[in-house]
């Protein structure tokens, strides 16, 4: 069973929130007692419920500058948090209390968002709102019918969070899906491919970053196949999903060809290991047997014979959409691996933690030094200085490839946020795809026809950049929606795009 | 006479050198499976290293004119050249996975 991420959470925080607000009988009387008895649950799970929005809204990864827009709010909730109340909390705020809870627990190690990130940090944050929102304006339902309890501070107290929130919450509805709503507590080792990654993700990163000692140069290699590998299934993963009509044809051909470019990139980042260049001993078991399963499990899902696994036998294996939230959720762990590879390998070479035989040393100078001269004669390894062609190419070609890493799962991200997030002018953040030039986009074009089988796209946008396809299917998305009457608050959020917060 | 001592570093140069072949090709348009072998060389390459194989420059083959399945194929017959009563305890699982790794690198 897959485990609960950030995205289910949320949304049954949204379901906890709807049935909150229960329908008052018409007789006063029996109108006061039930509003006094709710309002009385609600108020005794408040507390608990703005101490956990509070740690929800504290683990999303805006950055600093970016929260001025809560301020207000923080302080408001601060003072609910603050104020217990003696009674049995209403099971439904109780569990809100629950999920926002797990879910700042989730996101309390996601790193500070920036650029297409911060846009989907404000989209999860936007349900935490909403699900405070909703809590706050049904007790304050209750407590107008509750005579006893309406003489208290707690309708100016909640008056003053839902006012805050409510000038918040200005996220548009069809905006409110991103990368965050992966996010979830995988079981290291669990046999899913998620849990397969999580566990990967763990032990490579223990090993790239040694207590004591310099990492093993046959590890950090290791490291580098690995993210090669994982990023070259990712691409035959999407290449499926876009196959099957799960994702937007466009937005899924720009992350195949991020992939394929990470793919290569970690591929020259490993080749740059000469077997001669050596640091530690052996690759850490932990990592060796976390890599075998990676490989394992990319092999079973990926791979058919000889071939690439078609589409169809993927979608028969595992379900696309679960696919492709583990490609996004791998994605994210690779970028972050990359990091640490990159700080592994830059510390091995300014170190001087690397050794190669003496007589591979490459000269750099016109007088080779004589300790130098004297070690190629006793046939000694030496310290690999940082100048060494050597390693000046394994930091280019480390730095390279955490940039190519970065561009994919900026890419895949887009896929999390379902055609919706597709009706805005801006084109989808792909820095791959905004790079694509025309002719680019013609081979990227019949490529794709090639590997999936199909036509490529109709004459209508065959010469067109995959953002301007991307733009212009999203506006006729958003034109339906509008037509349709979709709700009033979406088209008018859409209309209305201020940068904001 | 070739030692034991030899023929194992002789055996890690030719998984060395196929190894940085594979990953020097491992591009998109290469075979599926190649990125998945270079990887399984690694492997081995360890393996033969706790069997006590250690890395000679001289030995890792450099010149090009060989297939990864070919170098493979060169690591597995030094390891056969060694006497049965020389075999150091450790080289029955680096054999086995050298096997597995030539037949998938195999080219037909």
């Amino acid at each position: 069973m897959s485990p609960a991420t950030a995205g289910q959470l949320l949304d049954d925080l949204q379901r906890q929130a709807w049935d909150l607000a229960a329908a008052l009988p018409e007789r006063r009387h029996e109108r006061h007692n039930m509003a006094t008895r709710h309002a009385a649950g609600h108020l005794a799970g408040w507390p608990r419920l703005a101490q956990m929005g509070l740690h929800a809204l504290r683990a999303v990864p805006l950055s600093p500058g970016a929260h001025h827009h809560v301020v207000l709010l923080i302080p408001a909730l601060e003072r609910v948090a603050a104020h217990p109340v003696k009674g049995i909390a209403d099971p439904r705020v109780a569990r809100m209390a629950d999920l926002l809870g797990a879910v700042g627990d989730l996101l309390d190690d996601e790193p500070t968002a920036f650029g297409p990130d911060e846009r989907d940090a404000l989209a999860v944050r936007a349900k935490i709102l909403a699900g405070i929102e909703t809590a706050g304006r049904s007790t304050l339902g209750f407590l107008d019918h509750a005579a006893r309890l309406s003489n208290t501070s707690w309708p100016g107290e909640l008056g003053k969070v839902v006012d805050e929130v409510h000038r918040s919450l200005r996220v548009p509805a069809g905006e409110r899906q991103g990368r965050y709503d992966d996010v979830a507590a995988v079981t290291l080792g669990d046999p899913t491919l998620a849990g397969v990654i999580a566990r990967w993700k763990t032990a490579t990163a223990a090993a790239l970053t040694p207590q004591a000692g310099a990492a093993s140069s046959r590890g950090v290699q290791m490291a580098a196949v690995d993210l090669g590998l994982l990023a070259l299934s990712s691409a035959v993963l999407v290449r499926g999903a876009g196959h099957v009509g799960v994702i937007d044809r466009s937005v899924g051909t720009a992350a195949v060809v991020a992939f394929e470019a990470a793919s290569d990139g970690w591929g020259n980042a490993a080749a740059s290991w000469p077997s001669h260049v050596r640091a530690g001993g052996r690759a850490s078991e932990d990592q060796v047997t976390a890599s075998m399963g990676l490989r394992e499990s990319l092999n079973a899902l990926v791979l058919d014979g000889d071939n690439w696994t078609t589409p169809e036998d993927i979608a028969g294996r595992v379900d696309p959409l679960a696919a492709l939230a583990d490609v996004r959720r791998g994605a994210t762990a690779a970028e972050r691996l990359g990091y640490t590879y990159q700080d592994c390998v830059s510390s091995l070479v300014h170190t001087e933690a690397l050794t190669i035989p003496a007589r591979a040393v490459q000269r750099t100078e016109a007088a080779q030094p004589t300790e130098l001269l004297a070690a190629v004669q006793r046939g000694h390894w030496v310290p690999l200085s940082a100048g060494q062609p050597a390693a000046t190419n394994l930091t280019a070609t480390a730095a390279a490839a955490v940039g190519l890493s970065r561009d994919a799962r900026l890419a895949v991200d887009v896929t999390s946020r379902g055609r919706h997030q597709l009706a805005f002018d801006k084109p989808a953040p792909s820095i791959q795809s905004a790079r694509l030039t025309a002719m680019e986009e013609r081979e990227l074009t019949a490529r794709w026809a090639a590997l999936s089988g199909r036509d490529g796209p109709s004459a209508a946008t065959s010469h067109a950049p995959v953002v301007e396809v991307v733009a212009r299917q999203a506006k006729e998305v958003n034109e339906q929606e509008t037509r349709r009457g979709a709700t009033t608050r979406a088209a008018d959020d859409a209309r209305h795009r201020e940068p904001r917060m | 006479m070739t030692t034991t001592e030899q023929l194992l570093d002789q055996a890690l140069g030719h998984v060395a050198a196929a190894t940085q072949a594979m990953l020097e090709v491992a591009k998109n348009d290469a075979p599926p499976r190649l990125m998945f072998t270079a990887r399984q060389c690694l492997d081995v390459q360890t393996l033969l290293e706790d069997a006590g194989a250690v890395i000679d420059i001289d030995l890792v083959d450099q010149d090009g004119t060989r297939t990864p399945h070919e170098l493979l194929r060169l690591a597995a017959a030094a390891l056969d050249a060694i006497a049965a009563d020389e075999r150091p305890v450790l080289l029955a699982p680096a054999r086995a996975e050298l096997q597995s790794t030539i037949a998938a690198s195999s080219p037909v």
